[in-house]
């Protein structure tokens, strides 16, 4: 084998040796700078997007610090099929007091656009199997992800939530959409009407409806019989 | 004489597109979940409940009732 062929193969192994590593390594995909893209090749990936104004005000850093403890304890422990992401600025330490300016919000923001998340019921945590291409976010949420607001959550119940995650990608390599039964309870006359039509509904197609009126006859029937 | 008098021709004419009009109002309503368009529901509803109460007051006050049989 030629001296060029060897140096370039040993390159070529130490490249792929490394990248192995630093994957290996990897507690959770801290993707810093605007231009950081969101490495690849993941079975998962877990965005945490901070888009609520009231989790970066100054009396907030302290929750927020200990958002982002759970969520890198959460990236250490899902392995290293999973991905968790992280936006941030610029590369400090995590807990000093310009944190809340750190969070690259702005990122977050695209993506709460594009996927429709309504930033008062942020931070969002979006756990997706599919590659969330910023270039492409136009196309919306990707099927199947699942999307939770931690805005009324109580760190402990975000730690709950976090380790029933954790148990999820570990045992079946995605997670359970979460139920709908968090949306907004509905107004009293909605309820009515839908009690209204349910009861029109419920009769189904036991009834029919006949006229005759001299020349003219109909039959009405609920609905069409097979 | 009083004699009770119903307009047959015009009571199916007013009948016939009124029902018309309050099985689509009713079909709407019932075809999709109240939840996805509340208000467009309760317009269709409300639609159907007062075709209802106008074709009623039309037979009533206009096509039907006592009428002198005198020439």
């Amino acid at each position: 084998m030629s001296k060029p062929c060897i140096v370039f193969a040993g390159s070529a192994f130490l490249i792929l040796a490394f990248t192995q590593i630093a994957r290996c390594s990897q507690d959770v995909v801290e993707v810093v700078s605007a231009t950081g893209k969101i490495p690849k090749n993941f079975k998962t990936y877990s965005l945490f997007l901070v888009c609520n104004p009231r989790w970066l005000a100054p009396e907030k850093i302290g929750g927020l610090y200990g958002l982002y403890q759970q969520f890198e304890d959460f990236g250490r422990t899902i392995g290293n099929d999973n991905a968790a992401v992280w936006f941030w600025k610029s590369r400090r330490q995590a807990n000093d007091h310009e944190l809340a300016e750190n969070v690259d919000v702005e990122r977050s923001v695209r993506f709460c656009q594009a996927w429709k998340l309504k930033p008062s019921e942020g931070p969002h945590l979006v756990v997706t199997t599919v590659y969330p291409d910023e270039s492409d976010l136009s196309s919306g949420l990707p099927k199947g992800s699942a999307v939770y607001g931690l805005s009324n959550m109580s760190p402990n119940e975000i730690s709950g939530l976090l380790a029933k995650l954790t148990d999820d990608l570990v045992e079946k390599g995605r997670v359970e959409s979460p139920p709908e039964a968090a949306a907004a309870p509905l107004a009293l006359w909605v309820r009515l009407l839908d009690a209204t039509q349910r009861t029109i509904n419920s009769f189904g197609c036991a009834w029919t409806f006949k006229i005759e009126a001299g020349p003219v006859n109909a039959d009405l029937h609920a609905c069409k019989a097979e | 004489m009083a004699i009770r008098k119903w307009h047959s021709g015009k009571l199916i004419i007013l009948w016939a597109w009124g029902s018309i009009a309050v099985a689509l109002a009713l079909t709407g309503f019932l075809s999709s979940p109240v939840k996805d368009a509340p208000a467009q529901h309760l317009v269709e509803f409300i639609f159907a409940l007062l075709a209802l109460f106008a074709l009623s007051a039309i037979t009533w006050h206009w096509l039907g009732g006592r009428e002198s049989d005198g020439k």
